[in-house]
């Protein structure tokens, strides 16, 4: 083939490459820019048609972040617009921390217990082999809301109810399977000949996984905890329905009372929507390299 | 001293696993199990009355004149919804990852851009896309509006034949991210020196894609397949309760939907649950399917 | 090692706070009741539990104990799942909100008790009292409690569009609310001249009944057997009228069944539509000037007809079974109920005091009929359209029947769907009433 016909087509793939992403960018981003820009807006604003996209000075107002994070009505709101914010605006954001603080022991709980086990997984051929991680990967079958009932019953009989910890254990049982089943692909791939030069250097189990294996397995093991912290963090059905008062409540549940409170600001809802992603959105960015780096490819059942 | 040691040798992989399992069995195993026997259970207006009906609840939902219609729709929505749904996005992140590949000034804008959807909890969206909806003020009206390519605004929740695409527009916007960065990685560890030499051999984009792209991606398809199949059954839940509560009509009324409206609007938990149970049998056909027919493929593409 | 320990250390402090919550022993002496309620203006509610709580200690009744209350609380739409898994999980509540919708459920279920069987003085309540509100709170013949804030749907019409299409005066039948709608139209006033809330979910049951009742129809009698015809009659003739204005005449647009009440509203306030079905508490904001681009403009007429009758619901306050625990939380526990939706003494004056709070602060409608008489709660009315119409509608509520038979969660989540493909002409009206009539035969028969 002539070079230039290759060049030519490498151009043109690249021209319907970059125009194909443009499209793709509009349809990921706009929802997003449309959220966070909404919570910038009055609500009357809201109501106008077509919306606002780009939100001009005599529609911008900071009121709704004042309402969440102070409890009180912005001062230049009129009376009837009153009864639009209601007390579950306050709720927000100790939901969030709510959240971020389960996420972080679930994402915690995943690490210490399941680093180890993928491991075991990878390495070992014992009896139970892959009977035991089809068991693990059965127990993610059944949508949550089957098991809602029996496990409430059980939090109830171990007064465990509206807690935390009762949602940091469910939510570390929902993601261990996955983290144990990634991280154990994941092992499969590097090479046992590291481990083995360390244990004939005389190096016991814990120094070995902690020196050797886990700086090797890194960006793997990162990719599954960020999956187990984003799973738990948004997590719906146990969250709206073991969750009584705001000791435990997550920003899952408490957004979606508010979303379905009568004539809730929209306003406020869209500045609480916000709130509750930024958090993830953080932690995407910082890790955003191991985010990419995902799952290694040979995997094996 | 030798016994001793093989039989540390023995255990300890078991000591090691021992934790995990025990979290997952105490909340998960055995709700699960509590599940399964409520399933065989007889409930009226929510409390159990006590007798075990064994397979009533399931020939119920199969045969029974008032539930067994409703099942079969709700059969033909998941089927619907799952095949498209898990088509779309295997398609659309497979694609995104490929123009990710590709090194040019909206590569990494895409990188990071897939971060947001990933991010954002699954309600959250629901809530947001249910005002992108909104037939009077919603901002996709809005904005086709101001486009000039309706007149006026349009409902689309509204519309039996939109209803189930438009939920299946916001899904795909949520799960795409996650199996992008999956093909993404598997694509990276495809060298380029195999590229190149398709090259060289002439190879067109469309050869190149399925006679080396697909076969090299095969494990990584099988993950990605299984897994979207598996929330594609399940995970839409939230984005049904938030926009169509099933309707209109019935052209949303998933097998998931369903088992909401069983266990906890008609209290029935016996059949609610049952249901549940012949949802998680239906994945796990798909699951098998996968696994055989792929796990075929790759043994002709890779053996022969 | 040392920074291992220090660290561990911390890490056990930090996860002791995650049992925060979790259940609190019940002490003896002064007594918790646990109540739940949906999210609604939690600020005035739990300045009304503090109020209770005043009174309670003022009362100095020793039949009475100290008491104090905790609230629990959970979206509307939720609130049924959340009331749900408690008690079938073997939870409770001791006091709660419900719908009317709900209680027959709740009560076969035997998570919620008969008041009355306890505390007969509930039945004086009952002269006061709408009685559609009543007949809403009983069930079995015993009444479960009393009313939270009941409501009717209105025929809201908007005076300038009617005027600026010259019409007189608003339509008496259905049929004239064709013509004006049209008329409407014609004059380019609005193109989606008349709305009424008809997504899958509770609101579409308020407007449904309302169009039945306002033909003098009727779905189910005393004994809960169906008695509507299946290609003829009211309940027939209003699921052809809907049909026909959203795909023949047009005056209703199809974006309708994605819309609750409160989209209506919202589409009304902006002057989309000339005639609107909503609840009462929802026409305060169409007069608003500031909120409402059409304030001033709003009025109500009697519902369109035969008998111009209309749907009343009924939001009330509940006993749930575990009031019963202790002769002390029994009696706390009608007193909050009492407090809350009765008539109490509370600074030497005796009044519906929470009730009329409801009314005169946020609106919100009331079938407690003596309030009628009282100035305040006039005026707060009056402001919203004309009361003397609103009054005489009131009384020509019914409330939706079937509601008292257990199965009618399951039954009417059919009718939603079903109805809406009729509507939306998929399917003939007649073959989705034959339906709906052996959906209910059959549970009946259960």
């Amino acid at each position: 083939m002539l070079l230039s016909t290759i060049t030519r087509r490498k151009k043109i793939k690249k021209l319907i490459v970059i125009a194909l992403s443009v499209v793709a960018l509009c349809y990921i981003l706009s929802p997003v820019y449309w959220v966070i820009v909404s919570g910038f807006q009055t609500e009357r604003a809201l109501e106008d048609r077509p919306p606002h996209l780009v939100p001009t000075k005599d529609v911008v107002t900071t009121n709704h972040y004042y309402y969440i994070f102070t409890g009180n009505i912005p001062p230049d709101s009129t009376l009837m617009l009153q009864s639009m914010y209601t007390m579950s605006g306050t709720l927000v954001y100790p939901a969030i921390i709510n959240s971020i603080v389960i996420a972080f022991f679930v994402t915690f709980i995943n690490l210490v217990l399941g680093f180890p086990a993928g491991h075991v997984f990878a390495r070992y051929r014992f009896w139970a082999d892959r009977k035991i991680f089809l068991l693990m990967l059965a127990t993610r079958l059944l949508p949550s809301i089957s098991i809602v009932i029996p496990m409430y019953i059980i939090l109830n009989r171990v007064r465990l109810l509206d807690t935390k910890v009762a949602l940091i254990c469910i939510y570390t049982a929902m993601t261990l399977p996955f983290t144990i089943w990634i991280l154990r692909a994941y092992f499969k791939n590097i090479p046992i000949a590291f481990e083995e030069a360390a244990r004939i250097d005389g190096c016991g189990y814990l120094k070995m996984m902690v020196k050797v294996v886990f700086p090797l397995a890194r960006p793997g093991i990162i990719a599954a905890l960020i999956f187990a912290f984003m799973t738990s963090y948004g997590e719906f059905v146990f969250a709206t329905v073991l969750t009584q008062t705001i000791a435990s409540k997550t920003q899952t549940a408490v957004l979606a009372a508010l979303a379905q409170g009568m004539s809730t600001s929209r306003g406020m809802i869209a500045a609480a929507a916000t709130l509750s992603f930024l958090p993830p959105l953080l932690l995407a960015t910082i890790f955003r390299k191991h985010v990419l780096a995902g799952v290694s490819v040979n995997l094996k059942f | 001293m030798n016994t001793r040691g093989a039989l540390k040798k023995n255990i300890f992989p078991y000591t090691v696993i021992l934790p995990s399992f025990i979290f997952i069995a105490l909340f998960l195993l055995i709700p699960l199990l509590y599940s399964l026997s409520i399933s065989f259970q007889g409930y009226k207006y929510g409390v159990p009355t006590g007798k075990i009906v064994w397979f009533k609840n399931f020939v119920d939902i199969f045969t029974k004149e008032t539930v067994a219609p409703g099942f079969y729709q709700s059969l033909f929505v998941t089927f619907k919804f799952t095949v498209s749904a898990v088509v779309a996005v295997v398609v659309i992140s497979l694609g995104i990852a490929l123009m990710m590949k590709e090194k040019c000034a909206t590569s990494s804008l895409l990188k990071y851009a897939l971060l947001l959807p990933y991010a954002i909890p699954g309600v959250v969206s629901a809530v947001v896309w249910n005002w992108i909806y909104d037939a009077s003020f919603g901002v996709l009206n809005g904005v086709l509006y101001k486009l000039g390519i309706i007149s006026e605004y349009i409902g689309i929740i509204s519309n039996p034949d939109l209803a189930l695409w438009a939920i299946l527009f916001a899904y795909v916007w949520k799960f795409v991210p996650a199996s992008a960065f999956i093909f993404s990685a598997g694509l990276a560890t495809i060298p380029d020196s195999i590229y190149e030499a398709a090259q060289i051999d002439g190879a067109g984009t469309f050869r190149t894609f399925f006679q080396i792209t697909i076969p090299s991606l095969m494990p990584v398809l099988q993950l990605v397949l299984v897994m979207q199949t598996m929330f594609a059954l399940v995970m839409h839940f939230g984005l049904v309760f938030v926009l169509t509560q099933g309707g209109p009509g019935s052209s949303t009324r998933t097998l998931a939907w369903l088992v909401y409206m069983e266990s906890f609007t008609y209290t029935r938990f016996g059949r609610g649950t049952a249901m549940a149970i012949i949802l998680a049998l239906i994945m796990i056909v798909f699951i098998y399917v996968y696994l055989v027919v792929l796990n075929h493929e790759r043994r002709k593409m890779s053996g022969g | 090692m040392r920074k291992m320990l220090f660290l561990m250390i911390c890490l056990a402090l930090a996860a002791s706070t995650l049992f925060a919550g979790g259940q609190k022993e019940e002490a003896e002496g002064p007594v918790t009741l646990k109540f739940s309620g949906w999210t609604y203006d939690l600020e005035k509610v739990q300045e009304n539990l503090a109020m209770y709580k005043q009174w309670v200690a003022t009362q100095a009744d020793p039949a009475l104990p100290d008491t104090s209350v905790v609230m629990e609380d959970a979206g509307y739409g939720e609130f049924d799942t959340h009331i749900t898994t408690t008690f079938a999980a073997g939870g409770s509540y001791d006091v709660m909100y419900s719908s009317d919708h709900w209680l027959s459920k709740w009560a076969e279920a035997g998570w919620v008790v008969p008041v009355e069987d306890y505390f007969p003085e509930i039945r004086n309540y009952v002269k006061d009292i709408a009685p559609y509100s009543v007949e809403a709170m009983t069930y079995n013949g015993k009444l479960y409690g009393l009313p939270y804030y009941t409501d009717v749907m209105y025929f809201v019409y908007n005076k300038k569009m009617l005027a600026d299409a010259g019409i007189k005066a608003p339509p008496d039948t259905w049929q004239e609310v064709t013509e004006q709608a049209l008329k409407i139209k014609q004059a380019g006033i609005t193109s989606t001249p008349m709305m009424i809330g008809l997504k899958a979910g509770s609101w579409f049951d308020e407007g449904f009944y309302a169009l039945i009742y306002s033909e003098g129809g009727s779905l189910f009698n005393k004994n809960l057997e169906p008695v509507f015809s299946t290609d003829s009659g009211p309940v027939f003739d209003m699921i052809e009228w809907v049909k026909e204005s959203i795909n023949d005449t047009h005056i209703i647009p199809r974006k309708v069944i994605e819309m609750t009440a409160v989209d209506v509203q919202q589409a009304f306030k902006k002057g989309d539509a000339a005639f609107a079905i909503v609840p009462g508490y929802m026409i305060r904001e169409f007069n608003t000037p500031g909120i409402s681009d059409v304030a001033g403009q709003a009025d109500v007429a009697m519902m369109p007809g035969k008998t111009h009758s209309t749907d009343g619901y009924s939001r009330m306050y509940l006993m749930g079974n575990s009031a019963l625990r202790s002769e002390k939380v029994k009696q706390a526990s009608w007193a909050l109920i009492e407090f809350l939706g009765g008539e109490t003494t509370v600074d030497g004056k005796k009044a519906y005091h929470i009730a009329k709070r409801w009314a005169v602060e946020n609106g919100l409608g009331f079938s407690v009929l003596s309030l009628w008489n009282d100035p305040e709660v006039n005026a707060v009315f009056a402001n919203m359209g004309n009361t003397q119409v609103m009054k005489a509608q009131k009384e020509k509520a019914r409330s939706k029947e079937g509601i008292s038979a257990p199965w009618f969660a399951e039954w009417i989540s059919l009718v939603r769907a079903e109805v809406q493909k009729a509507i939306l002409a998929e399917e003939a009206t007649s073959s989705v009433l034959e339906k709906i009539k052996k959906q209910w035969e059959d549970l009946k028969s259960e």
